[in-house]
């Protein structure tokens, strides 16, 4: 098959859940088909100015056509469209504008799929709230394929939205809430869907290797990956975790590992080790007592998955649906849904270790069943043959 | 079937939510002077509609009676975006441009700390009008059953007259 990937930014050094999730299918898709990847030439989503040459590349082996951005992000007028947005009384003018300046802006895109989208056999967009998704799915809506990666935050309840999401010819989701969540929000039947997550390679045995004592890691310790941002849910787990401390004293650690955005409280059981390289973080992993998932917004979590990859038990966010629902499903952790179950379910990860490990095994049994490359390669050629054979 | 050995996170986390419930109780009868909190179903009941309420307010946008019966009434409303505008037909444009560009970059810090807020403060707002909801949902019940209990005694009292 001929297929086009659209995503607003691409490239090794592209730091991103959709676009690492985009490259890495654009990638195993092009052992087996002839792959063309449509995307801007952006790395940084919050101003979207051009970095990488406009035309044609190949990255690992894929082909690469960049479109310029045509303007930078506006900021100011981004932030206003932002709070008329959350306050549900935007317009859809407002709405029209929103998905303008979330941007980026690539017309010439745009022309590239109305003047060839007809010479692909399918076109894959990734995520809803982008402007190339929003304004490329209607040109070419008899072989879109939308992988949304809708989380429950305000945008998913703009009004546009329940039109443009029976648009596609195909969606790709990423876990069974999120299906739910945009079936919820379509204003009629959704066309075909797969759901495939992502994929993970194996990683063999645990490493028994601690963390050197100058990292001031120090066990046991609970893990939380990935940005430090009231965004992504750590303001409350800090305040949480410092309850747990105020009860329990300090039988615990929290490791912080990822770049911070936000000011931190100067606590004898909190470490913020900023940005790891992949090598500690495996390390970090292995080393772990469980791994803290606080974030209330996901589609799918990445880090949850690359715990279990480790054998790591987990507590998350029980408010978020999808984070709840991979727990059960895998059987591979706990949640909270106040302070109280958080300090309860801790004391539970720390007090019973055999329980814990075997929560944690039953992490990486979920892994192997689910989220390894074949089965989610094969899940979604399956789809995209399926779907072929239905009209093309 | 259970597999030998294998752990169901379901009944972990039931046993985690009754040990957490326990926890709170005490915590709420011993420090928060409450003294029904003594009885414990008492106390479950009470968990359970505010937490209903809680987990209403998430619900997907679920529609809330108060909320409609007071929605339009400016003088209820959170206003939090700000659209910079302008009355005035010639100058107008300019205003919104000094506005826009000179003034608004300047109180951006204030407006996003006060934005943070007013999020925050809608949130609360929907939680207490769940509760509010289950709690006058609960009322109205008992004063149908307590209606229906009356009429039954009324009826067997002049059966018997």
């Amino acid at each position: 098959m001929k297929l086009a990937c659209v995503v607003q930014r691409y490239g090794i050094d592209v730091v991103g859940g959709s676009e690492s999730h985009c490259r890495s299918i654009a990638e195993r898709l092009a052992a087996r088909h002839d792959v063309t990847v449509l995307t801007s030439c952006a790395t940084d989503y919050l101003s979207w100015k051009n970095t990488y040459p406009a035309g044609e590349s190949t990255v690992a082996g894929v082909r690469v056509l960049r479109f310029p951005v045509e303007r930078p992000r506006n900021t100011h007028d981004f932030a206003e469209l932002n709070n008329i947005v959350a306050s549900g009384r935007a317009t859809p003018e407002d709405e029209a504008a929103w998905f303008r300046e979330n941007g980026p802006i690539v017309p010439d895109l745009l022309r590239h799929l109305e003047a060839h989208g007809h010479e692909y056999d399918r076109v894959l967009f990734w995520t809803y709230r982008y402007s190339p998704s929003y304004f490329g799915v209607p040109l070419v809506r008899d072989r879109a394929i939308l992988i949304p990666t809708a989380e429950e935050d305000p945008a998913i309840w703009l009004r546009s939205l329940s039109d443009f999401f029976t648009w596609p010819r195909g969606y790709v989701f990423l876990t069974p809430e999120e299906a739910d969540l945009v079936r919820g929000r379509a204003s009629g039947p959704l066309p075909p869907s797969c759901i495939i997550g992502t994929g993970l390679d194996p990683i063999g045995p645990r490493s028994a290797a601690t963390m050197p004592a100058a990292s001031g890691v120090r066990d046991p310790y609970v893990l939380y990956l990935g940005r430090v941002d009231p965004n992504k849910g750590c303001e409350t787990l800090l305040r949480y975790f410092q309850a747990f401390v105020e009860r329990e004293g300090p039988r615990v650690q929290l490791v912080l590992a990822g770049p911070v955005f936000m000011p931190l409280p100067s606590h004898p059981a909190i470490l913020s080790l900023g940005f790891v390289d992949e090598a500690t973080r495996a390390q970090l992993l292995d080393g772990a007592l469980a791994l803290v998932v606080p974030s209330q917004y996901e589609s799918l979590c990445i880090a949850l998955l690359e715990g279990w990859n480790h054998s790591l038990p987990a507590l998350v966010n029980g408010r978020c649906r999808v984070l709840k629902g991979q727990v059960l499903r895998a059987n591979g952790g706990l949640y909270y849904g106040n302070v109280t179950e958080f300090v309860t379910g801790l004391r539970a990860l720390i007090d019973e270790p055999e329980m814990s490990r075997q929560i944690g095994r039953q992490g990486l049994e979920y892994v192997d069943q689910h989220y390894r490359w074949p089965t989610v390669m094969n899940t979604l050629e399956t789809f995209l043959s399926e779907l072929g054979s239905v009209r093309l | 079937m259970d597999q030998p050995g294998r752990i169901d996170v379901s009944r972990v986390m039931a046993d985690i939510r009754m040990r957490a419930s326990t926890e709170l109780r005490e915590r709420a009868f011993d420090r928060g002077n409450t003294p029904e909190f003594a009885d414990a179903a008492l106390f479950d009941l009470v968990e359970q509609i505010l937490r209903g309420a809680v987990d209403d307010a998430d619900a997907d946008r679920k529609v809330l009676l108060l909320s409609e019966i007071i929605a339009g009434n400016k003088e209820l409303t959170l206003e939090p975006s700000a659209r910079l505008t302008s009355h005035r037909p010639v100058v107008g444009p300019l205003i919104v441009f000094v506005k826009r560009r000179l003034l608004q970059p300047l109180t951006q810090w204030l407006y996003e700390y006060s934005m943070d807020n007013f999020r925050r403060q809608a949130q609360i707002n929907r939680i207490l009008f769940a509760a509010l909801q289950a709690l006058a949902i609960e009322t109205a019940r008992l004063r149908l059953d307590l209606d229906a209990a009356k009429g039954a005694t009324r009826t067997r009292e002049s059966d018997v007259a």
